[in-house]
């Protein structure tokens, strides 16, 4: 899996260097299947305890963690349990940064969401995951999300050169 | 998570308890489709109990709509909580749905 993109970093003041300084970094693979994704999602949800973040960005992250990894699990890995999902996650006292890379060939993530006001039973996960974070960035193959909540939230939707 | 039916009078209740996601499909599917068969078109959904909703519940629960409208009936959310509110409002599941807070 490849590191945080290039671009992604911005210059700061050096009294707030410290607060930008990842103090968490979890790193792991799971296989396409939906037992393993649930154990994912906890695993995040009690580090980030852990660490004591704020509620709300946990809540948030876990939801959108979720909604990547289905995305992952469904359409870039089509459910085959012999492909891998990476994530990665990298904590600070103001940033939390999620990554969920797949093995598959990406799908639409230029998506016109007008149809979540619709009764379509599907949809709905990429446009969660647009509306919690504050910022996603995907790669042109549309295979790696990366989803980040910052103290200043950007709000800036982006896509990198992946 | 936990799935129980209640009954009274003529209304039918299921009441979810834990994490409603993935997870939960066929055996929400499972309860809507019985309560279909004998005759209960108009079921309340109690989430008052539920921590967490992710958008492959929701769907369920448009999918669920659908077969009770289609059967004369609707369903009806009961007392979403804090997070799961906010998911629902933000996937304008107000203006779908009859939601009693």
């Amino acid at each position: 899996m490849s590191g945080v993109p290039n671009g992604f970093t911005v210059s700061t003041p050096a009294s707030e260097h410290s607060l930008r300084r990842p103090f968490a970094e979890l790193g792991f693979a799971i296989a396409s299947k939906e037992l393993a994704l649930a154990a994912a999602v906890a695993t995040v949800r009690r580090t980030m305890e852990m660490l004591a973040l704020d509620n709300d960005w946990i809540s948030r992250s876990e939801l959108c963690l979720q909604e990547a990894l289905l995305n992952a699990l469904c359409h870039g890995n089509r459910r085959d349990p012999s492909r891998e999902i990476h994530v990665r996650c990298i904590f600070s006292a103001v940033k939390v940064e999620l990554h969920v890379e797949d093995d598959g060939t990406g799908y639409e993530s230029n998506r016109d969401f007008s149809g979540v006001r619709g009764t379509s039973p599907g949809g709905r996960g990429l446009f969660l995951i647009h509306q919690l974070m504050d910022s996603v960035a995907i790669n042109r193959t549309g295979n790696h999300i990366v989803m980040s909540l910052t103290k200043e939230s950007s709000h800036g939707n982006q896509r990198y050169a992946g | 998570m936990e799935i129980n039916v209640m009954q009274a009078d003529n209304n039918t209740t299921i009441a979810l308890k834990g994490r409603f996601d993935f997870q939960t499909h066929q055996e929400f599917r499972r309860t809507v489709d019985g309560l279909l068969r004998s005759g209960k078109a108009t079921l309340t959904v109690d989430l008052s109990q539920v921590n967490f909703i992710d958008s492959s519940a929701l769907g369920l629960l448009l999918l669920a709509r659908e077969s009770c409208e289609k059967a004369g009936g609707g369903v009806i959310l009961n007392q979403p909580k804090d997070y799961v509110d906010k998911v629902l409002k933000l996937c304008h599941f107000d203006q779908l749905f009859q939601v009693q807070r």
